[in-house]
């Protein structure tokens, strides 16, 4: 019954399929790793295979998620390697009585047993527990292709997750210092993730026992932030692609600044090539060469906020955000309708949040109706700002040009372009949309360096590194 | 590798028990990583943010072993002269004036192979950690901090364990060292260098593991005050903060509290010594706001 080395070598390798369907580059050395990796450690254990494949497969934290998501159903519980480590019962049906307390327990019962099983950190119980609740409110459907997500809100739904949190929660004691409660509060939301988390690892051994771990792997469809679209994505995710952000603003620094050493061309240095040959009794050993001035580059980001591309403006300001961590020079302006400078918000807030707050607050970029209209901002930035421009600027416009059919004014653009270094417009649309509707990207295109697409961070990337 | 050194390494277990014998308290992965790097030959790449043990993991090893511990630290504009060898140009030089003195025919093809020898070459650390008949550990700190194209200077040390110097031929490891290079994930790493390593991040440990490194670096602490740290500073690494308290900030923290003889976590005391274990102002009104 239990998997020979061999079993395991095939589902690595079906493995690695699925994490590079998922994105996760995973090279042909890398997979050679993993396999011996697994010859050195006892692959039975769960936990162990997992850190095993994790060191060998994966070289970033980002990637994480998608990983355990892809390994836990891969490996869940229910597949051909762990059903010997199981003995808790065969399946949803028999699993009701093995706790032996099978009918007997009703909702409040079952509830209350939850609440306790969670605060004496029993593991066992817990999933005996919730795999009582799922086979009873689940509602689980066999052989329909869904990612699980409402059979656990349902599940939680019955189990009345209110009441969970009143029960753990601590009895307001006048008498408990504040510290202790601020403790008390967030270990209840440890706790209920934990029940979450087991919730959802029964719901999916019963998929993974249903329809295979291949198919279940495909419908969740486990995406990394690189590729998480700026447009369609949730709060939770914007703090994700947050994350990365930092690494890649220090990239765009580095590449826009043209890097100092590029050229090992340079002047010679004379008179320190003669006082370092001194040492070797006047013998030109070593030539020195003059240190070329690294440049400064100025950065002027001009950011789109309109609601049209909301979530997207929340990444810009993010990235300008970390920009201006990374740059000495950089100005950020923002418009709707008009447009207006918040570098200083950024200088005067110590976080994000408080940035966003300012700009939504006091920027002034209404100017009649609050609809996005480019050709204003694009004169009002070129009547108060134009002469700032040097051959050291390079902008950056973010924004999906949608002009709500305003005038594009896209020879101000040009005139922009002419003073700066450089002028690229990042647009967060797919780009088979573009220049349909009110769409004018064409127009923008003819004088920008370059219209990219940047609807996630691999593309954003993508753009960074084709910088030179 | 001697006898006693391969026991510590022969099982995950053996491991984690020869880890914590020095002081080191591992999380079941670490000790798993470590394992495999070791049966696999392959340099691990510890990524993770400042102050959560990177650097400590390497010591913790090298103190394991007995093996000395050959450090770099990668800095901007670090090159090749730094960071595996150089030549001694100076005893070269001395070299060659000798020879002129001698007034011998045959001295210039006496000099001529001769001062590309490895008496005239200057190890530097990558160098230094291959050579010699006894393993060493190497630790490449913070290997982030380099440019992209300097990375390339490892790669032949990571993977081949050798080292080629045109004059004179490629010197291969005469002990295999135990290799961990650190990052801070200020960028990506390429992926050539990411590829020749094993991948183990260090974030925040779990409330229990940051509870038993309390007690065990802070003498004096009782394990009811130590659960207490750990379970505040996990809070406060769950709300928004710009520099979220890393495991030494909160054995510091640990340390003024004993110092200033506290049992148990009280409002006034917290507020009154934030600042040891945050380091910016706004940081430190967030987690006075959430004790209102």
């Amino acid at each position: 019954m239990s998997a020979t080395f061999g079993d395991f070598y095939d589902a690595v390798v079906e493995f690695s399929r699925l994490l590079r369907d998922a994105k996760v580059p995973v090279s042909m050395t890398e997979l050679v790793d993993a396999t011996m990796a697994i010859e050195a450690i006892s692959p039975l254990d769960r936990e162990q295979l997992r850190v095993a494949l994790f060191a060998t497969m994966v070289k970033s934290e980002s990637h994480r998620k998608v990983f355990n998501t892809v390994f836990d159903v891969f490996f869940s519980r229910r597949s051909n390697f762990f059903d010997a480590d199981e003995g808790r019962g065969d399946g949803v049906g028999d699993a009701v009585d093995q706790g032996g307390f099978g009918d007997q327990v009703d909702l409040d019962g079952l509830r209350e047993m939850v609440v306790e099983a969670l605060k004496g950190g029993d593991v066992e119980q817990l999933a005996r527990l919730v795999r009582i609740a799922v086979a009873r409110y689940a509602g689980i459907e066999r052989g329909r292709s869904v990612s699980g997500v409402y059979y656990s809100y349902r599940t939680l739904k019955q189990l009345n997750l209110d009441a969970i949190y009143a029960a753990l929660r601590p009895e307001d004691n006048a008498q408990m210092d504040v510290v202790a409660k601020v403790i008390a509060n967030d270990k209840v939301e440890d706790l209920v993730s934990r029940l979450k988390d087991t919730l959802e690892d029964e719901i999916r051994r019963i998929l993974v026992e249903d329809r295979g771990a291949t198919a279940v792997v495909k419908t969740i469809k486990p995406t990394l932030p690189q590729d998480l679209d700026f447009i369609s994505a949730s709060r939770d995710e914007i703090e994700k692609i947050r994350h990365a952000i930092g690494p890649l603003a220090s990239k765009l620094r580095a590449r826009i600044s043209g890097r100092a050493r590029r050229a090992k061309r340079s002047q010679l240095d004379f008179r320190k090539t003669y006082r370092e040959s001194l040492r070797y009794g006047g013998v030109p050993i070593e030539m020195h060469l003059r240190k070329r001035r690294p440049s400064k580059p100025e950065i002027f980001i001009i950011a789109d906020i309109s609601g049209s591309v909301a979530s997207f403006a929340r990444f810009a300001l993010q990235l300008v955000y970390a920009l201006s961590e990374n740059f000495s020079k950089v100005r950020a302006f923002v418009f709707i309708d008009a447009i207006d400078e918040v570098t200083e918000f950024f200088s005067q807030s110590s976080t994000i949040e408080e940035a966003i707050r300012l700009i939504n607050t006091e920027a002034k970029v209404v100017h009649l109706d609050g609809h996005t209209d480019y050709g204003h901002a694009l004169e009002q930035f070129t009547a108060r700002y134009l002469d700032d421009l040097t051959k050291k600027s390079t902008i950056l416009i973010l924004g999906d040009a949608r002009n709500n059919y305003h005038a594009s004014k896209a020879e101000l653009m040009a005139e922009m372009r002419r003073r700066s270094r450089g002028l690229y417009f990042l647009n967060p649309e797919p780009a088979n949309y573009w220049n349909s509707g009110d769409s004018i990207v064409r127009e923008y295109q003819r004088y920008a360096d370059r219209v990219v697409e940047c609807r996630n961070l691999r593309q954003l990337e993508l753009f960074v590194d084709s910088l030179t | 590798m001697s006898i006693s050194e391969s026991s510590y390494l022969a099982s995950i277990d053996a491991v984690e028990e020869g880890l914590r014998g020095v002081d080191y308290l591992p999380s079941r992965e670490i000790a798993t990583t470590v394992f495999l790097a070791n049966r696999l030959a392959k340099p691990i790449l510890v990524e993770g943010p400042a102050g959560t043990g990177k650097t400590e993991l390497a010591k913790a090893i090298s103190r394991l072993l007995s093996r000395e511990l050959v450090r770099l630290q990668c800095y901007e504009g670090l090159d090749d002269a730094k960071a595996i060898y150089e030549w001694n140009y100076s005893k070269q030089l001395l070299r060659i004036q000798s020879a002129k003195n001698s007034d011998d025919d045959s001295s210039w093809n006496g000099v001529r192979g001769d001062i590309f020898t490895a008496e005239f070459l200057l190890e530097r650390p990558l160098l230094h950690a291959i050579s010699g008949s006894d393993p060493k550990v190497l630790l490449v700190d913070e290997v982030d901090r380099v440019e992209v194209e300097t990375e390339a200077l490892f790669l032949e040390v990571l993977s081949d364990f050798q080292v080629t110097i045109p004059e004179f031929g490629t010197i291969k490891a005469a002990s295999m060292p135990m290799v961990i290079l650190t990052s801070n994930n200020t960028r990506e790493l390429s992926e050539a260098l990411k590829r020749r390593c094993i991948f183990l991040y260090l974030g925040y440990p779990s409330r229990e593991r940051e509870k038993d490194i309390l007690t065990m670096k802070v003498p004096g602490l009782t394990e009811a005050l130590a659960k207490e740290i750990s379970d505040y500073v996990a809070f406060l690494r769950g709300i928004d903060l710009k520099k979220a308290p890393s495991v030494s900030e909160s054995i510091d923290w640990a340390l003024t509290l004993i110092s200033l003889g506290a049992s148990t976590l009280e409002n006034e005391m917290v507020r009154s010594t934030l600042n040891v274990l945050l380091k910016y102002q706004g940081d430190i009104d967030k987690a006075i706001a959430k004790l209102a």
